[in-house]
C-alpha cells in the first residue's frame, strides 16, 4: 500500500514536471521579455496558487472538471473517462498548483540575461528559436534546474488540491500526503512516520540541491 | 544597382529621436563620432536589425531593412564583447561560422589574422579585455559579414592594450572585404583606422571631412621591433607590425607641427617628415609630403616670408599609423 502511494506520487511528480517545464519555458520567456499591458495580469494569475488555499483551488477545479462542466465534459467525450477522481485530473490540478514554482525561477533567470547576448546571437545568424536554444537556455540552466526540482518537490508534497480533485482512491489517487492523512486517521502512526520522514528528508535534500548545487559558473 | 551602404533611418525611442541618412562606399572604413547619447550605438543597432527603426537600408543594391537581424549578414561587434560565457573561444568563433557556412580554411585565416589561436580552448571569463575584443572580432568576421559594425571596439582598454590590439583591428577590418563603420570617441583611433568620418549631432548625421594625408611607407623589422620607412625617414612603430606590411603615417594639421623657414629645425618629435611648399595663401599653405598634398592652416603672420618651392617639415609628436587600403 505504501509503495503504491510512493510510486503514484513519483509518477505524478515526474509527469507534472515535464508538462510544467514545456509550458513554463515559453510562458516565462514571454513574461521576461514582454512589455504587454497584460503582463501584470498574467503574472498575478500565474502566482495565484502561491497565496490561494489549496482547498479553494481544488474546489474550483472540481467544479471545472466535473462531467457537466465544459472541460470535464470535453475530457469525458475524448477519453470516455472523467477527469475527477483519476490520475489525469491529478496531473491537471498539479500543473496548475505548481505553476508558479516553475514559471518564477525561469522568469527570473531569463530576465537576468544580458539583452546583448540574444542580439549577438541574432547578428551571428541565429534565428530566434535557435538563439533561445543555443544561448538563452544554457545560460538560464540554473533557473531551469530550480524550476524542475521545485515543481517535482512541490507536486510530491501536495495534499489539499489532490484530495479535493482526486479523493482518496488507493492505487489511483491516493498519493503520499493522502496516505499519511489516512494513516493518522486510522492511528497507523508507524506508516505515517515512515512516509512523513521520507517526505521531510527528500524535501530537505531538494532544497539543498536548489540552493547549493548548480551555482552559476559563468559571469553573464 | 548602387554599390555601398545607403540608409535613411528614423529611430524613435523614449529620449531618442533620430533621422539619419548617409551613403558609404562599398569598401573602406568610416568612423562614427559624436557626443555620448547622440545615437551612435543606436544607429549601429538599427543597421544590424536589433533595434527597431523605419526607413530603407540598402547594401550593394539589396534592401536589408525588411529582413530580420539573423538574415541581414551584418556583423556587429558589441562594446562589451558579448562572448557567450557557456562556450569556449573556439565554440564562440564557430557559432557564427557554422550558421554562415564559412569554410574551415577561411575561419582559420581569421583566427590567424587576429592571433587568437593560442586562446582557442580557453573559456571567455579567463580572457583579458584585449583578448576578449579580439575573439569577439574573430567571431564576427568568421560569420563572413557583408557589413561590419564595431561599437567602440577599444573602449575600456588601457593605452598599452589599445596599442597592442589596434594593428589586429586594422588588419581584420581591411581583410573583411566589406564596408566597416565603427563608433569611437577617440580622434587617434579615428585617424588610425578610418578613411572618412561621420558625425552625429542634434539627431542628424553629417559628413566630417578628415583633413589628413596618408604617407605610405614600408615596415622593416629588426631585433628592437618594427620601424616604418616613410618619406626618407625611419620612424619607430609602437606595435608589432609585420615585415613589408603597407602601413603609412597619418599627417593631420591639428595633430602635427609645421616647421617652416630655412633655419635649424629643433624638435624632439619622434617623426619629422621633410616637405615642400607648393602654394601659399593668406592663412594656409599647401605642402607636399612625399607626393601627398595637404592644406595646412597657419596664422596670417606665419605665412609671410613663405614661398612656393620652399622646403619645410612636419613634426609628428605622436605618430599615428594607418594600414594603407588596397585599391
Amino acid at each position: 500500500m505504501i509503495w503504491d502511494a510512493v510510486w503514484l506520487s513519483l509518477r505524478l511528480s515526474a509527469v507534472t514536471t515535464v508538462i510544467l517545464l514545456a509550458v513554463s519555458l515559453p510562458l516565462a520567456w514571454w513574461l521576461a521579455n514582454t512589455r504587454n499591458r497584460l503582463k501584470p495580469l498574467i503574472e498575478a494569475l500565474t502566482a495565484l496558487p502561491l497565496v490561494l488555499p489549496p482547498t479553494v483551488l481544488g474546489f474550483y477545479l472540481l467544479l471545472l472538471m466535473s462531467p457537466d462542466a465544459p472541460l470535464g465534459g470535453f475530457w469525458l467525450r475524448l477519453t470516455g473517462d472523467t477527469l475527477t477522481f483519476n490520475f489525469a485530473g491529478l496531473v491537471v490540478a498539479s500543473c496548475l498548483y505548481s505553476l508558479p514554482f516553475a514559471v518564477q525561477p525561469l522568469q527570473t533567470a531569463f530576465a537576468g540575461l544580458p539583452s546583448g547576448m540574444m542580439q549577438a546571437a541574432a547578428t551571428l545568424g541565429a534565428a530566434p528559436f535557435d538563439a533561445f536554444r543555443s544561448v538563452a537556455l544554457p545560460l538560464a540552466r540554473r533557473g531551469v534546474l530550480t524550476a524542475g526540482v521545485l515543481s517535482f518537490a512541490h507536486t510530491l508534497g501536495e495534499f489539499g488540491v489532490v484530495l479535493m480533485v482526486g479523493g482518496n482512491i488507493p492505487g489511483s489517487t491516493r498519493v503520499i500526503s493522502v496516505e499519511i492523512y489516512s494513516a493518522v486517521e486510522t492511528l497507523e502512526y508507524r506508516t505515517a512516520h515512515i512516509l512523513s520522514a521520507g517526505l521531510l528528508v527528500s524535501s530537505f535534500a531538494v532544497l539543498v540541491l536548489v540552493y547549493g548545487v548548480g551555482r552559476s559558473r559563468w559571469r553573464v | 544597382m548602387s554599390d555601398g551602404l545607403s540608409f535613411d533611418l528614423t529611430i524613435r525611442h523614449p529620449g531618442l529621436d533620430l533621422r539619419l541618412w548617409a551613403d558609404l562606399p562599398a569598401r573602406g572604413v568610416t568612423a562614427l563620432v559624436g557626443a555620448s547619447g547622440a545615437g551612435k550605438t543606436s544607429l549601429l543597432r538599427a543597421l544590424a536589425g536589433v533595434l527597431p527603426a523605419t526607413g530603407p537600408i540598402t547594401l550593394n543594391g539589396d534592401r536589408l531593412d525588411p529582413l530580420p537581424a539573423h538574415r541581414r549578414g551584418v556583423g556587429l561587434v558589441f562594446q562589451g564583447a558579448m562572448l557567450f560565457p557557456h562556450l569556449s573561444v573556439a565554440e564562440n568563433i564557430a557559432y557564427g561560422a557554422q550558421r554562415a557556412g564559412t569554410p574551415g580554411p577561411e575561419v582559420e585565416r581569421v583566427v590567424q589574422a587576429l592571433d587568437v589561436g593560442p586562446l582557442i580552448s580557453r573559456a571567455p571569463d579567463t580572457l583579458s579585455g584585449g583578448e576578449a575584443r579580439r575573439v569577439a572580432l574573430a567571431r564576427t568576421l568568421a560569420a563572413r559579414p557583408r557589413l561590419l559594425l564595431l561599437d567602440e571596439p577599444l573602449a575600456g582598454l588601457d593605452p598599452a592594450r589599445k596599442r597592442d590590439i589596434l594593428p589586429y583591428l586594422a588588419r581584420a577590418i581591411r581583410s573583411a572585404g566589406c564596408p566597416a563603420l565603427f563608433v569611437t570617441h577617440d580622434t587617434n583611433e579615428s585617424l588610425a583606422l578610418a578613411d572618412r568620418q561621420l558625425r552625429i549631432a542634434g539627431g542628424r548625421i553629417s559628413d566630417t571631412a578628415m583633413d589628413t594625408a596618408l604617407i605610405p611607407g614600408r615596415v622593416a623589422r629588426d631585433g628592437a621591433g618594427a620601424t616604418l620607412h616613410v618619406a626618407g625617414q625611419t620612424v619607430p612603430m609602437p606595435f608589432a607590425a609585420r615585415e613589408d606590411e603597407p602601413w603609412g603615417l597619418v599627417v593631420a594639421p591639428g595633430r602635427a607641427t609645421f616647421l617652416g623657414g630655412d633655419g635649424p629645425r629643433v624638435t624632439d618629435a619622434p617623426a619629422v617628415l621633410p616637405a615642400r611648399i607648393v602654394s601659399v595663401a593668406s592663412e594656409s599653405v599647401t605642402v607636399d609630403i612625399d607626393g601627398a598634398r595637404i592644406d595646412w592652416p597657419l596664422p596670417d603672420a606665419a605665412t609671410k616670408g613663405l614661398q612656393t618651392g620652399d622646403s619645410c617639415a612636419i613634426a609628428l609628436q605622436t605618430p599615428i599609423f594607418r594600414l594603407v587600403s588596397e585599391t
